[in-house]
């Protein structure tokens, strides 16, 4: 399989637009777009006041790039998409493996049925600031168990965190929230609130969210986003590594979390 | 067909015809099938020969398992794992394709707790035409708030069992033309009818023979 749809090459993904850029190529219809991309990971907790790791901060990259290439890539009908993914990327681990193509391959097929390929170029820019600058020693209470859980704003996150915090009354949770727009991100501060006032200090929300500007505005949208799963997951397993955790809970329908799969006469 | 021939929402257009005879009430089961198929064969050719492919592979996979299982424990998993490695290499209809795979699954599923076939791929090739038979038409059409003519929801079931044995028949003689052929680019043969040309000087004993 060797034909391409679309290739979306990043050059840089900064945490401000005028940083970011990518550019999106449409095979067929042999169209080139420029657009501006940011991922704001400046939220994202330090544990013993650690920048962001080269391997966390691309896969934060690896999570951003696919969100836009889906989101960028229109649908053909019911046909799958062949999407080429061009990235930098910092840690040789992830960039010299075929193993780690093809796992990235593999998953993105199970949530989108699209077919993914991989190129990753050397990272030859700065990293965010997140990566450069260690934070302030600020006091990090590290004696109080504390869970990061993904936190989407909708109705089964807003559940499952409750039935979390009634049955273990010790336990802080880290809310972990991401969104490409503003609807989203408020969405997730809208139902964090009552939350923080039903169990005060237990909770607390991170964010991360990213953006795309269009300045051309020519480029038509996928509405669907199949990989929103696995870049929710993905993103949400970064802040769990970031405040030294290596469980990440997940309070999600499994149709919406890990594309389980509708009757017969929604298949497809 | 205008647009005001829609008169079931979720149905794609070419099955809303057959759709609407369901409803009539007029035509016998084997009219109602021979309507939906030649719908499900366009949809079949539509998606095309891939799929067949990925089917043929897939069923050597479980001519193999049935040559093995008597003799060797079969690691189920792995064998439905290889079911979507493989559907993973082809570039087909999405939709199509899960309904291809679903077949396979199922197969593998009749293997597992001892199901027998005398050939694998063609009795792949009939699930895959049942599921597409089932997914476009028989499983939308009760997916409506109310019915064409108002019929109820009871009467439709009545109408689709009816009919059920016919469209069986008939995907058990596609699919084994398309195992024959090894391609859905032609549609199923038709039975040639032969027109007679009557006259004042035909012997009438010969009429309707």
């Amino acid at each position: 399989m060797d034909e391409i749809d679309y290739t979306c090459t990043f050059d840089y993904l900064g945490e401000q637009l005028k940083k970011g850029r990518m550019r999106l190529t449409d095979h067929k219809r042999s169209h080139t777009h420029s657009l501006q991309v940011a991922v704001d990971d400046r939220q994202l907790p330090f544990i013993n006041d650690q920048a962001t790791t080269p391997l966390l901060a691309d896969l934060i990259d690896i999570a951003v790039a696919v969100h836009m290439a889906d989101r960028l890539s229109k649908n053909d009908g019911d046909m799958p998409r062949r999407i080429l993914l061009r990235i930098p990327i910092r840690a040789p681990e992830i960039r010299d493996r075929l193993s780690i193509h093809k796992k990235l391959q593999e998953i993105l097929y199970w949530f989108t049925e699209d077919h993914w390929t991989f190129e990753f170029t050397p990272h030859s820019k700065l990293g965010r600031s997140a990566e450069i600058n260690n934070p302030l020693p600020l006091f990090q209470d590290t004696l109080t168990p504390t869970r990061v859980v993904l936190w989407s704003g909708g109705l089964d996150s807003f559940a499952g965190i409750y039935q979390l915090l009634l049955k273990e009354d010790t336990t802080h949770y880290m809310l972990f929230g991401t969104g490409s727009n503003n609807i989203i991100s408020s969405a997730q501060r809208r139902t964090a609130a009552p939350i923080e006032r039903l169990f005060p200090q237990r909770t607390e929300l991170v964010q991360l969210p990213f953006h795309l500007e269009d300045k051309s505005g020519d480029v038509k949208k996928s509405s669907y986003a199949r990989s929103r799963g696995f870049v929710f997951m993905l993103l949400g397993a970064v802040c769990a590594c970031q405040a030294g955790k290596n469980t990440l809970y997940i309070c999600e329908n499994g149709i919406g979390a890990i594309n389980l799969p509708f009757v017969n006469q929604r298949s497809g | 067909m205008p647009d005001g021939d829609i008169v079931h929402e979720g149905l794609g257009r070419r099955y809303q015809e057959a759709y609407k005879q369901v409803c009539d009430g007029q035509f016998g089961g084997k009219d109602l099938a021979r309507k939906v198929m030649s719908a499900v064969y366009k949809d079949i050719q539509q998606a095309g020969d891939p799929i067949i492919q990925f089917l043929q592979k897939a069923g050597e996979q479980s001519q193999q398992i049935l040559n093995r299982r008597m003799f060797e424990e079969i690691d189920w998993q792995k064998e439905a794992a290889q079911i979507d490695r493989l559907a993973q290499s082809i570039y087909a209809n999405k939709r199509f394709k899960t309904l291809a795979v679903e077949a396979c699954k199922e197969q593998i599923q009749d293997l597992r707790y001892g199901g027998n076939t005398s050939n694998c791929y063609i009795d792949l090739l009939q699930k895959y035409m049942w599921n597409t038979y089932s997914a476009q038409f028989a499983e939308k059409v009760p997916l409506t708030p109310s019915h064409y003519q108002e019929v109820n929801g009871e009467f439709v079931g009545e109408r689709l069992a009816l009919m059920k044995p016919y469209v069986q028949g008939q995907l058990q003689d596609y699919a084994k033309q398309v195992y024959n052929q090894g391609t859905v680019a032609q549609l199923p043969h038709r039975r040639s009818t032969i027109k007679r040309n009557y006259n004042a000087d035909t012997d009438l004993s010969t009429v309707g023979a």
